[in-house]
Formats: structure tokens, sequence, C-alpha cells
């Protein structure tokens, strides 16, 4: 099962989104790669035994050059850590660990912004921390979360990718950003988590055996 | 050859094979030979134009042919299917017809390759090459109408789930009349591998897990996806059993060849038992460790790597088969095995008799392809085993265009290495092609008992 640390006592908001992909580690002859990053595997299987596969989540979708949270003040948008590194514009992600950060953030006036500002409101920061992450999508699909764990150091996203419906108009050439705002029932210190990772594929998402009446889930 | 403290003889090549493998595991994921690596020494190199010009030229053309007579009116009927299916929606589609971008794309993809098809349905050089394009616009058709359909909601999966029961019947019935008869065993090998690939295809798409059912619900492609595969399976009975039908009702006398080709599987199989002692146990690290003579790694001792290696494979996958029927389609799996063998030894032959089949130039290039593109036509027009050799030619040639198309992609100049490897394709198709009617006769006189 999940854990669960002591109430963080400050402000903290990390931007960990390029502490990513050790692809660079791997040269020469030797070395080697470090596990946090996105991975290119499916979700096909079934989740780990310590992962929750329907943990109160919202959903938004803008423009990949579009951050849709923002904390107030310093323009810095939440979902990304501002840095030029390439794999950034990929994958993202943040933590929002306490209330004061939670309302000093604003969310861009996008499908789900007043849901999401609700979302952030109504966290118990006391005992749960929300975790923003977002991808780049295909415009014309879907992306839908399969499970989440964590532990003390770290945090482990899959997802699904799952193609919208034939009259949703959109591009086969355009990406789009999709942002989810995740409830863990832990409150997390951001300083100690130091690894993220994140696994998508194109299959449904997978339930636990025995879960559910045989219908895959979407896990959104 | 080397000598042991015990006296006891090693070739060269049992040398090298033992030695090899450590001294170049080292070095395996570094990238590049070891004299490339060293200060001082450029890899060498040759013209990519000059590689694209040597290359150039007519590739000969081997039409899959079956030894039955195959009516214009039942390529015509799948055709016609394609093409109401086709009508029966509005493709082409466009962004109002259809607004999702990847499925708008997925869609008209699958439209203009059953237009294409049904066009090459009436041009190809074959009735079986003509049933066989006619089959593709058949299924390629189907893709767009169910998954139009899904997108009408008038195809959901229990529609999907209530048509596997009928198409398997008709699989069960095809499988229940059908045996191996025919009146000359080869011929009837050639005619019966194809329905046997029929009934074992079907059952294969049809075995489609419930779970994928499941997820294909609300979603139009992955609809379509199942679709397909069912209409596959209509499709492959649908061939087969009009394959055996008129194959039959050609014959005076229909004999149940079932023992004789097994007769003929076994007999093959052991031959190959017999030749395979060459063949390295084991992927080579150092490929000239194949042969008994110092060379370089040149094409050709890249090609008797290559060959060792498929035919290692094919033995391995033989006794790993699954899946029946197969009595007939292994007789010829058989044969292609005992043509990589005979292959693998002539190329040897030819390396240890003093041929370094080597490339420096482009002109060495241009004259291995040329020993290929010569080897495919005098196998093609062969006057000996010409059953066995038309029916697998066409999967021995490789694909020569795609082979110069490599050549003809480069800029700048190439290096040896890279060009070397490319040029190995050329000769494994050169002796591939060498060998098959040497071995198609051996396998026929086995096959009718003469030899």
């Amino acid at each position: 099962m999940p854990s669960s640390t002591p109430r963080p006592t400050r402000r903290r908001l990390i931007r960990s989104a390029a502490a990513l992909v050790g692809a660079g580690a791997v040269a020469g002859c030797g070395g080697t790669a470090e596990s946090s990053g996105t991975a290119v595997s499916s979700p096909e299987a079934d989740p780990p035994d310590d992962a929750v596969t329907d943990p109160a989540s919202v959903v938004l979708r803008a423009p990949l050059d579009e951050p849709v949270l923002q904390e107030a003040g310093d323009g810095s948008d939440s979902d990304s850590d501002g840095e030029s590194d390439p794999r950034a514009g990929e994958w993202r992600h943040n933590l929002v660990a306490d209330a004061e950060t939670a309302a000093s953030m604003s969310v861009v006036d996008v499908d789900g912004a007043a849901e999401a500002r609700r979302f952030l409101e109504e966290t118990d920061f006391d005992a749960e921390t929300v975790y923003v992450e977002r991808h780049a999508v295909g415009e014309c699909y879907d992306q839908r979360l399969c499970w989440v764990r964590w532990t003390d150091q770290r945090i482990e996203t899959s997802y699904a990718r799952v193609l919208r419906p034939a009259e949703a108009a959109c591009s086969a050439d355009v990406r789009v950003g999709v942002t989810h705002l995740i409830r863990l029932s832990a409150a997390l210190d951001p300083d100690q988590i130091s690894r993220f990772s994140s696994s998508g594929g194109s299959r449904p998402c997978r339930t636990p055996p025995g879960s559910e009446d045989g219908k895959p889930g979407d896990g959104s | 050859m080397s000598r042991d403290a015990d006296g006891s003889a090693r070739t060269r090549r049992e040398v090298l094979s033992l030695s090899a493998t450590a001294v170049l595991a080292g070095l395996a994921g570094c990238g590049g030979r070891l004299s490339e690596r060293l200060p001082g020494r450029e890899p060498a190199t040759i013209d990519a134009a000059a590689l694209s010009e040597a290359t150039r030229g007519e590739t000969p053309t081997v039409p899959d042919t079956l030894p039955v007579d195959i009516e214009a009116s039942f390529v015509d009927s799948h055709r016609g299917l394609a093409r109401s299916k086709l009508d029966a929606t509005p493709a082409p589609f466009d962004e109002e017809t259809v607004p999702n971008g990847v499925i708008r794309e997925r869609l008209n993809d699958a439209y203009d390759h059953a237009l294409q098809s049904v066009r090459d349905a009436s041009g190809a050089p074959t009735g079986h090459e003509r049933l066989d394009h006619a089959v593709r616009a058949r299924t390629a058709a189907h893709e767009v109408v169910a998954a139009w359909d899904a997108i009408e909601s008038e195809l959901v999966v229990d529609d999907l789930r209530a048509a596997i029961p009928a198409v398997r019947d008709d699989v069960d019935a095809l499988e229940a009349r059908w045996s191996p008869v025919g009146a000359d065993p080869v011929r009837a090998a050639v005619v019966h591998r194809e329905i046997e690939r029929g009934l074992r295809g079907a059952r294969r798409w049809l075995s489609i897990p419930d779970g994928q059912l499941r997820a294909a619900t609300g979603q139009s492609l992955e609809l379509a996806d199942v679709a397909v595969d069912i209409e596959r399976a209509r499709t492959d009975t649908a061939v087969g059993s009009y394959l055996f039908d008129r194959f039959r009702g050609r014959l005076d006398e229909p004999t149940d060849l079932t023992d004789r080709l097994t007769t003929a599987r076994d007999d093959l199989r052991s031959r190959i038992d017999r030749r395979a002692d060459p063949l390295p146990s084991d992927r080579v690290e150092d490929p000239t460790s194949l042969v008994d003579r110092d060379v370089e790694t040149t094409a050709g001792v890249r090609a008797l790597a290559k060959l060792a290696s498929d035919a290692r494979r094919r033995i391995e996958d033989v006794a790993a088969d699954g899946g029946d029927p197969r009595l007939a389609s292994d007789v010829l799996s058989a044969t292609t095995t005992l043509t990589h063998l005979r292959a693998f030894e002539s190329l040897r032959d030819r390396i240890e008799g003093g041929d370094d089949v080597a490339v420096a130039s482009a002109d060495d290039v241009g004259a291995i392809r040329s020993e290929a593109v010569e080897a495919i036509e005098a196998a093609r027009d062969a006057d000996r085993a010409e059953l066995m050799v038309d029916a697998l030619l066409p999967g021995l040639t490789g694909n020569i265009g795609w082979i110069d198309d490599q050549f003809d992609r480069g800029s700048g100049s190439v290096r040896l290495e890279s060009v070397s490897t490319d040029a190995m394709r050329y000769v494994v198709v050169a002796t591939l092609c060498r060998a098959l009617p040497a071995t198609a006769t051996e396998a026929t006189g086995v096959l009718r008992g003469s030899e």
C-alpha cells in the first residue's frame, strides 16, 4: 500500500520535470541508465499490488505550449519547470503539497478549469498531496490514468492512450498537453521525492483481477 | 590446421570458432571494427553515386503460381464484394464525414489500398496473384465498411461476437471434408500447402481474445480490426474450399496421399538431420570461423553466416512447430531447409576454393548483383522440377529491388563494411536460387518415390 509521510512544514512545489530520463548515461561501452523517465511499455500487465487504480483526479487539455496551471505572482507555470530540455516538452510533473501553494495557483480557462480549482481547494493537505503530471498527447487521443503508486521517495503512473470518438474534430499531426491532477492519499514531502516514472500504451487499462466484472477500466 | 598439446588436430575453422567468441565478446557493442578504431586508420569507403549506378537495372519477376485453374469469375466475385462494400460508405472521407483526423486517415488509407488491390486484381500476371489481390481488396474494403458502420453505431461488439460461430462452422466443415488427395504427389503437395495455410490462417484469425472484444467496445477502429480478422477467416475458408473443390474436380481418381506425403516428409527430414552437421550449433561471433581458410569478413563470408543462421532457425522451427493441418506445408518447408543447407555448403566450398566473394568497388557490387539476377532467372527458367521450383522460388528471391534501394539511398561515400553487409543479401539470394533446382529435383524424386 502507498506509504504516508509527515506533513511538510513549508511551501513546497518542486519543479522536477527534467529530472529525468537518464538517456544520456548510456554511452560507449559501459555506463548505466537511470530509471526515472517515461517508459514506452504499455499498461498491459495487471496493476502492481500497491497501485491505486481509481484515485480522485481531474484532467485538463490545452495547447502544448500553454501552461494550464500557474503560480500567482511569479508567472511560472506549475506543470513545467521552464527548462529548455526538449524532453521536458513531452513530460512534466510537479507536486502540490500545501494549501498555501494550492491557493496561489491559477488555472487557465480551459474545459475542467473550475473543477480543477475546486479539486485543489478541497484537498486536505494535512493528509493528501496533489500530483500534477502532464504529457504531450496526439490531439485525436485521450489519455486515461490506469494507476498511480507512490512511496516516500518515488511516484509512478501508468496511462492508456485511447482514440477519441470519430466526431471529435482533431488533426492527426497536432499534439496537445494533457495534465492530470491526481490526489494522493498521503501528505508527501516533495523534498524527499527523487524519482518519477510514467508508462503508457495503446491498450486499455487493466484492472486488478476480480475488481470488477471484466470491463476494461478507464481509470479516470 | 593447428594442433593442441595433446596432439589432437583442429582445423582453422574449429580453432577460430573456439577462440573468437571470447576475443570478440570484449569488443561487442563498442561499435566499429578494431582496425577502424585505431588512430590514423580511416575506414575504407565507396562512392555512393557509383554504388547507386552499379545496382541499377531490371529486376527479374517471379510470379506467384499455383497449379490450379482459378476461374476469372471467382476472382471477380471477390472484387465485386470489395466494390459493393466500398459503395456502402461515403468513402473517401473528408473532415465533415469523419472529423477525427486519425480515424479519417486510417480509413482513407484502407480505401486507397482496397482500390489499388481491385486494380491489381485485373493486371497481375497469374490467376493466383489476381486472386490474392482480389482477396486483399475484399478485406481492405471490409475494414472501411466495418469502421464506418461502427461510427454510425450500426456495428457493435455483440454483432462481431455473434458472427464468429458461423465462420468457425465453415472452417470445421472444410477441414472435415478436406484430405490431401491427388494423383501426382508433387502437384498435390503444392496445392494442399495452400489449402492448409488457409485452414490454419482461418483458425488463427478467429482466435480473438475476449479481452480484445471487450476493449473494442465503442472504439470504431478496434471494432474494424476485429471485423477484418473475421472477414479474413471467411475469405481464407472460401478460397481454401474453392481450391480444394477445383483441384479435386480435375482428378480422374482422387487418391488420398496422406501416407505418401508422410513418408516423403520423414525422408526429407532425415536428410536434413544428416546434412545439418556442418552448421554451427549457435550464432557465430566470427563468421570467418565457418571456412577453413584465411579470409576477411567479406560479403560472401557474411552470407555464409546468414545462410547458417537461417538454416539453423528453420531446423529449430520444425522441432517447435504447431498448428494443423500442415503435412504438405512440412514437405515444402523441409525442401526449403534442404535448399539452405545445399546453399551453405556450396558457398563454403566456393570460398574455401579461393573465391573471397568480396566487394572492394562499386563494380564488384554490380557484379554480385548480376549474379543474383542471373541465378533467379536461371531457377525460374529451369526445365526440371518446375512445380516445386515455382512453388518455392518466390520465397527465396528476397527483394532485389529493396536491396537496390539500400544502395540508392546513400550519399557521399559509404563505408565498405556497410556496403559489404548490404551486398551480402545479393549473395544469399544468388546462392539459394542456384541451390534450388537441384534440391527441388531431389524432393520431387522423394515425393514420387524415385529417390
